[in-house]
Formats: structure tokens, sequence, C-alpha cells
């Protein structure tokens, strides 16, 4: 019930602030440009359909990703700041109904790039005959990262005292995990890029996206995949919940 | 479709007689001074590609033609787009999900190595594929004569569903915020 009332307070906050809902039509604007370049372009418009479907789910989930860090990031942080965070935790709150809400709130953010992204996906596989499994593989591999990111930015924010600290260290930690994957294939020929490439959880996204869309794998090459993306996220929640434990007795 | 390697080129008529002699002349010391590559490499492919999502399997083998053993040899694929000028080369992982090359610690005489690489033609094109080996011992560098594909577009997107979507979604979403702000403002002013 807390949680819920946590969740449903920080959606508030997110859709009823001029800000925060600028993001949304940032993103759609973004994706349709992109999808635009797709038709009239003479560089991208030579793509094959599904490399083309594969770099719109890319942009999904840097969009996307961006927005679940920043809104994670002033979770805890955020409430210090505006001095809501004694009032909240005077009320009986443990620590994981307070992580419950406050990952409802980052996940929602989430939920509605996906949502708004969906058409231009649609849109873009038309024809391929593979939309469907694409997309219940990039909502099912983005959400689990979305929730990690989500609890470790959250776990991380419960300690810092200011939001813009907490909002550098997410950024920090958004750059070093989307740019070595989106550098390309140089930085995987030694064993260091090969490991990073395995354990972090944006590679591992957008290497389930590249192997389910453009070279139609099965689950089974999927499996080791979706598994390091669950560790990213279980052991986020536990970080999350660790960190809050301690606000929560403050 | 098969291509092995074979020398590229040709010499003016004028000067095929003055080059049969200097061959004849330098014969034992260029045979003597030349690096000795006895590996064949050959290039195949069971497919010929047409447009841009068709798949392609192509299988590159090599050979050690020679009496002594080759150590560490790499077999490796590349792709280069020759539409324009100058050719621009293409990174083998966003066409196939195989690993762009493959090793072998020793290839004893007589012996091969074959390696075979499913392609997705991921754009359209003029593209040119070819295997190369390089023995890390010598440091001799083999290439096969390229296997070259006219890959044509495939436009699957039309402007009669992409406009709508790229007009339509944005123009949904403000509506969509500005609502939430309106009923902010009604939910204040209460």
């Amino acid at each position: 019930m807390i949680a819920r009332v946590i969740g449903l307070r920080v959606l508030r906050e997110l859709a009823f602030t001029p800000k925060a809902l600028l993001w949304l039509p940032i993103s759609s604007v973004a994706l349709s440009v992109l999808v635009y370049l797709f038709l009239t372009s003479a560089e991208l418009s030579i793509l094959d359909q599904k490399t083309m479907m594969f770099m719109t789910a890319q942009a999904v989930v840097l969009l996307g990703l961006l927005a679940v860090t920043v809104t994670a990031a002033d979770a805890v942080a955020g409430e210090r700041e505006r001095g809501t965070l004694e009032p909240l935790l005077a009320a009986p709150v443990v620590s994981s109904q307070l992580l419950g809400g406050y990952l409802t709130g980052a996940l929602a953010m989430w939920a509605a790039t996906a949502i708004i992204s969906l058409p231009y996906f649609m849109v873009v596989s038309s024809g391929s005959g593979g939309f469907f499994v694409s997309a219940a593989y990039f909502l099912g591999a983005g959400s689990l990262l979305a929730v990690g990111m989500a609890a470790w930015t959250i776990g991380v924010s419960a300690r810092v005292p200011t939001v813009r600290t907490s909002l550098l260290l997410a950024l920090i930690v958004y750059a070093g995990l989307t740019a070595p994957a989106l550098l390309g294939s140089s930085l995987r020929t030694n064993w260091v890029g090969r490991a990073y490439d395995a354990v972090n959880p944006f590679a591992n996204v957008m290497n389930t996206l590249d192997s389910v869309i453009i070279d139609e794998q099965g689950f089974a090459v999927q499996r080791m995949r979706l598994k390091t993306l669950t560790v990213f996220a279980g052991t986020g929640l536990l970080f999350g919940w660790w960190r809050l434990t301690g606000v929560a007795l403050e | 479709m098969s291509a092995t390697q074979r020398p590229v080129g040709g010499h003016p008529r004028y000067a095929r007689w003055t080059l049969a002699g200097f061959t004849l002349l330098l014969a034992p010391g260029v045979v003597a001074a030349a690096p000795i590559t006895p590996l064949r490499i050959e290039l195949t492919s069971a497919s010929h590609p047409q447009a841009a999502g068709d798949r392609a399997v192509v299988t590159a083998t090599i050979t050690n033609a020679g009496t002594l053993p080759l150590d560490n040899v790499v077999l490796m694929l590349s792709l280069v787009d020759r539409s324009g000028t100058p050719a621009v080369p293409l990174g083998v992982e966003d066409w196939t999900a195989s690993p762009a090359a493959g090793h072998v610690a020793r290839l004893e005489p007589g012996h091969g190595l074959a390696r075979t690489w499913p392609l997705r033609m991921v754009q359209s094109g003029r593209l040119a594929v070819l295997a190369t080996a390089v023995v890390s011992g010598s440091g001799a560098v083999i290439n096969s004569a390229p296997l070259t594909w006219d890959i044509a577009p495939v436009h699957n997107l039309r402007s009669q569903t992409v406009l709508p979507a790229v007009v339509g979604v944005p123009l949904l979403v403000v509506a969509g915020c500005s609502g939430l702000l309106w009923r902010r403002r009604n939910e204040t002013k209460r």
C-alpha cells in the first residue's frame, strides 16, 4: 500500500511536471527523425529492413534507459534535497516498500518510451514478419535492463547528499555502459573487451536484439545473455534494498 | 561458384620477350628470394545473393601444399563495399554472427582448414568478399580472389505508412502531455 502511494507520488511528480513531460515529445521526435531518415536518406535507405529494426530498437533502449537513469538518480537524493524524505520516513515504511515505490516511478519512464516506440517499430518492421518476436525480446530484455539500472541508481541515490552528485554518478555509469557497446567490434578484439562485453548489461541487450532481429537466432542462443541480465536486475534490487534499509533506519 | 587465387593484371606486348629473357636469366635467384608460401586458399559460396536481406554461406578453405607443417595459421573473412570509389571496408560482425577469423595452431602438410560464414546481406551495393590467410610463423599473407555480388536494394518502407507515424505519433504525444498539464492546472486551481 505504501509502495503504491510512493509510486503514485513519484508518477505524479513525473507526469505533471512540464520538464519531465518534455522528455516524451523529445523521444518521439527523435524516433520520427530516425524513421524518416530510413525512408529518405541515401545511405540509410539501402540498409536491410532487419538492420533498420535493430537500429530503431537500439535508439529506443538508449532513450528509455537515459530517462530511467535520470529519474532514478532523483529518487532519494531529490526527496532529501526537497525536504520531503523526512515526513515520508516518519511513516511506518520499510525499505522494500520504498524501493517498490521509487522503482514504479522510474520504470514508468521506460514503459512510456517503449509504448511510444511501438508504432515506429511496427512501421519499420512491416512486411518483415518479425515484429512480434522482435518486440517481445526488445520489451523483455529492455525491461530487465531498465529494472537493473533503476535499482542500482536508486541504491546510489540513497546515500548521496545532493541530486547533482547522484545524477553525475548515474550518468557516468550510463556512459560507461553504453559507449563501449556502441563503439563496435574494435574493442572486442582482446580478452578485456570481450569480458566487458560479456558482463555489460547494455551490450547484452544489444547483442540479444542483434542476434534475434538480424541473425534470427533462437532462444537457446539468448539464454546466457538473458541470465546475465537477470543477475544484473536481481543484484540491483538487492543493492537498492540494502541501501534503502539504511535510509529507513535514519 | 568458386574462385581461387590467380595473378592479377597483364604486361604490354612489347615487354613480354624482355620479361621472358629476364625470367630465364634470373629464375634461380627469384625462386630463392621469393617467400615460399605453400598455402592454397579457396573461397566458395553455395548461393548467389541478389537483394538486401538475402542470405549466403561462404566457405574458405586453406590447404598446406608444402612439405613442412605451418604454425599458427589465421583464416579471416573481409568484406568490401565497391559501390563507389574508393572502396569501403565493412565490419564483418554486422553481416554474420560467426567470428570473423579462425585459427589453427598447426597445419600439417596436405591438411586443410575450412571455415564457413553464414552471411546476411544487411545493405545493398556491390559487395566483394575475400578470405585471407596469415601464417604467423613466416609472416606470409595470402588472399583469395574475391567473390563479387551486386546486392539490389529492397525498399519495404513506404511513405504511405511511414509519414503518418512520423507526423502522427509526436502530435499525439504532445496532445497527451498538454492534456495532463491542463488537468494539473485545473487541480491546482481547485
